[in-house]
């Protein structure tokens, strides 16, 4: 009885497009709001939103978002509930402070990152409702690397890390072996996900990518908690309006439900559901705007005009002179 | 002592620096691939846009680390910059210009490229004294733009409006080396025009003629590019405080011409100025080809930290053959047609 209603419910949710929370996804955006664009500019090479606080020193901001996709969602004011708990993680593991400050419109979340490498942004809500307690991360993955602070340990810098004792589901994007701290991720490219529960791989787990433009895809995972999804190209702007500096945000979304029992905050609960966002961004695919073929063709231009001119001018100064006869008369 | 001094000096070093070549090709090129991390202070092309390359390239570091405000520069990020350069410097000392000779993978491709000229026999060319002495400006002009235009990114420069981001690591967007040693591990994504505006249109599109004529340059000119190398000329800085030396003794020289005529990058003063001991020129790569050929016993001389290392003699000259090799008698016919124009 109690599998068949877990089934229901799950049925519901995915039915109703996450209706049990309105149709919303909690999610972490790295794009200011119009009122707070003035004071925030973009930290580093992966333009983090960050606020100065002088002597060269920056906090990265990150506001609370919630919506059906990136392009319906508002930012959530600190008038609206602030029930939840906030995690921040260095690129070395540890735990660091993580602040919200009450006194701005919007609920944002400011920390420092003084440390290259990929930080671990949280922010987990609980609530409990017929029965069941819901788990909402938002998660994002930040990552910090400016050039000029070097390339020493990139395979340790980027390597992505989970919180089993606090967030018990996890998705991480999986690192390719070339990647480094440059990583972007562009429109068409294949990236691979793993979902964890309790830092075990999940399988069967419902994994959606919904783009920038509000395009969705659910996958499952397979045995290793793994899942591939490609990025399409989900807008196509007339060439010369092309941004290829634009960092578009996607959001990926998971979900799980346990019969986990318990009591949270007085109230007992017969079931668990977990739904975990991830954010970041991707840009343009390069072949939007970048050409292999023209630079081909300048290539062999350049070099047939620069050999041809060699040539010719090693001609002219081995011609035989010719003699000139000039009538005086 | 003495034997294994004898036997260095009667040796063919063009063949040690082949084989030191490869090595340090294969070194920077697929280095990543053993996780070998050189770090980024590297006083040669190795071109971190080759994501196997195992270092990063001084003169990017240095492009990045410019691109600040002025406050920034006299603050904490000064540190960062002085201690980069203090890295270059603490390992160009050991070397000298020899990086240039011995360890660049874009000469290597040069030198390649010379021999595979050799066997289709074109025959290459030297620059006019007037033509060397205004094109080797250009690598100092190159070293001060790629300074200056990251430094125009962040800072007004007499009044000026902020440069365009687009034109960061400026260098590195026309270097050859950015577009070849990714290619030597099957990634030809350097290889593009960028659409996206004027300027990186401007840009890629000059780095691509660059690459035109790094390739045919090559082909007719011996070392074409080091020729315009502003990391030559960041070399040439602190040349004469490496512990890598080359010197001569004047005394000994009978301006035979040997050593002009096997220079690759065709530097006659080391033909000619026999006043000086310190021969080094901003154009020199420390190749040691100008002692191989040297027919005079201590007239040329390398040596680390005073120590001998190698040097020219007599013996050593016969015993190459040099005065039987084609190539060395090629070069020198060429020469006396230049000089008679």
């Amino acid at each position: 009885m109690e599998k068949f209603l877990v089934l229901i419910l799950y049925f519901m949710v995915i039915g109703s497009n996450f209706s049990v929370f309105g149709s919303k996804i909690l999610w972490l955006s790295n794009i200011p709001p119009a009122e707070r664009q003035k004071e925030i500019s973009t930290n580093g090479m992966h333009k983090l939103s960050s606020l100065n606080i002088g002597r060269g020193k920056v906090k990265i901001v990150q506001w609370v978002t919630i919506g059906e996709n990136v392009f319906n969602s508002t930012y959530l004011k600190n008038s609206e509930s602030r029930d939840n708990t906030i995690y921040c993680f260095t690129p070395h593991g540890d735990a660091q402070d993580c602040f919200m400050d009450s006194s701005k419109i919007y609920q944002e979340l400011t920390f420092s990152n003084p440390i290259e490498g990929y930080y671990n942004l949280y922010l987990v809500k609980k609530k409990i409702r017929n029965d069941t307690l819901f788990i909402r991360t938002a998660k994002a993955e930040l990552l910090n690397h400016s050039c000029r602070n070097g390339h020493k340990d990139v395979d340790k810098k980027i390597l992505p890390r989970i919180y089993p004792e606090v967030i018990p589901l996890e998705i991480t994007r999986q690192r390719n072996r070339l990647e480094n701290l440059h990583f972007f991720m562009a429109s068409g490219d294949k990236v691979c996900y793993k979902v964890y529960k309790s830092s075990k791989p999940l399988k069967d787990a419902s994994i959606t990518f919904i783009s920038n433009q509000g395009w969705k895809k659910t996958v499952k995972s397979n045995d290793k908690g793994e899942a591939v999804i490609q990025v399409i190209q989900d807008y196509f702007s007339a060439w010369q309006d092309i941004d290829n500096r634009n960092i578009y945000t996607y959001l990926l979304l998971v979900e799980y439900t346990s019969e986990e029992q318990g009591i949270y905050k007085g109230e007992s609960y017969g079931h668990t559901h977990y739904i975990t966002s991830l954010s970041d961004g991707y840009y343009p695919s390069k072949v939007m705007y970048s050409s292999l073929s023209w630079a081909l063709g300048l290539f062999l231009l350049c070099s047939i005009i620069a050999g041809g001119g060699v040539v010719y001018y090693r001609k002219r100064r081995t011609r035989i002179y010719r003699e000139i006869r000039v009538d005086n008369k | 002592m003495n034997k294994l001094q004898k036997h260095i000096n009667n040796s063919n070093i063009s063949k040690f620096r082949l084989v030191f070549q490869i090595l340090a090709f294969l070194l920077l090129i697929y280095g990543g691939y053993l996780s070998i991390d050189l770090g980024t202070s590297i006083p040669t092309f190795a071109c971190p846009y080759n994501q196997e390359c195992p270092g990063t390239c001084y003169l990017i570091s240095a492009q990045h680390q410019v691109h600040n405000t002025w406050a920034s520069l006299f603050g904490f990020r000064g540190k960062a910059l002085l201690a980069g350069l203090l890295s270059f410097v603490l390992l160009f000392l050991i070397l000298n210009k020899a990086w240039c000779g011995y360890i660049c993978p874009l000469g290597t491709i040069q030198d390649w490229i010379t021999k595979l000229r050799n066997r289709i026999g074109v025959s290459f060319s030297r620059y006019d004294d007037l033509s060397f002495k205004r094109l080797k400006t250009i690598k100092y002009v190159l070293l001060v733009l790629l300074l200056i235009i990251p430094l125009g990114m962040s800072n007004s420069i007499f009044g000026l409006p902020l440069l365009s981001h687009d034109l960061s690591a400026p260098f590195c967007q026309i270097c050859p080396g950015r577009i070849i040693t990714p290619l030597f591990v099957g990634d030809a994504s350097q290889l593009f025009v960028d659409f996206t505006n004027a300027t990186t249109m401007f840009m890629s599109s000059l780095g691509i003629i660059v690459l035109a004529l790094f390739i045919v340059g090559s082909i007719f000119k011996k070392r074409f590019f080091c020729f315009f190398c502003p990391m030559s000329a960041l070399h040439f800085l602190f040349s004469k405080i490496a512990l890598l030396r080359l010197n001569k003794n004047g005394e000994n020289c009978t301006k035979c011409g040997n050593c002009y005529r096997v220079c690759d990058v065709g530097i006659k003063a080391i033909a000619e100025d026999i006043d000086h001991s310190y021969i080094v020129k901003d154009d020199c790569m420390m190749c040691l080809k100008c002692i191989e050929a040297c027919p005079e016993n201590d007239c040329l001389k390398a040596s680390f930290l005073t120590l001998p290392v190698f040097e020219s003699t007599e013996e050593g000259f016969f015993s190459r053959n040099l005065h039987l090799d084609h190539e060395m008698q090629k070069p020198s016919q060429k020469v006396i047609e230049d000089e008679k124009d």
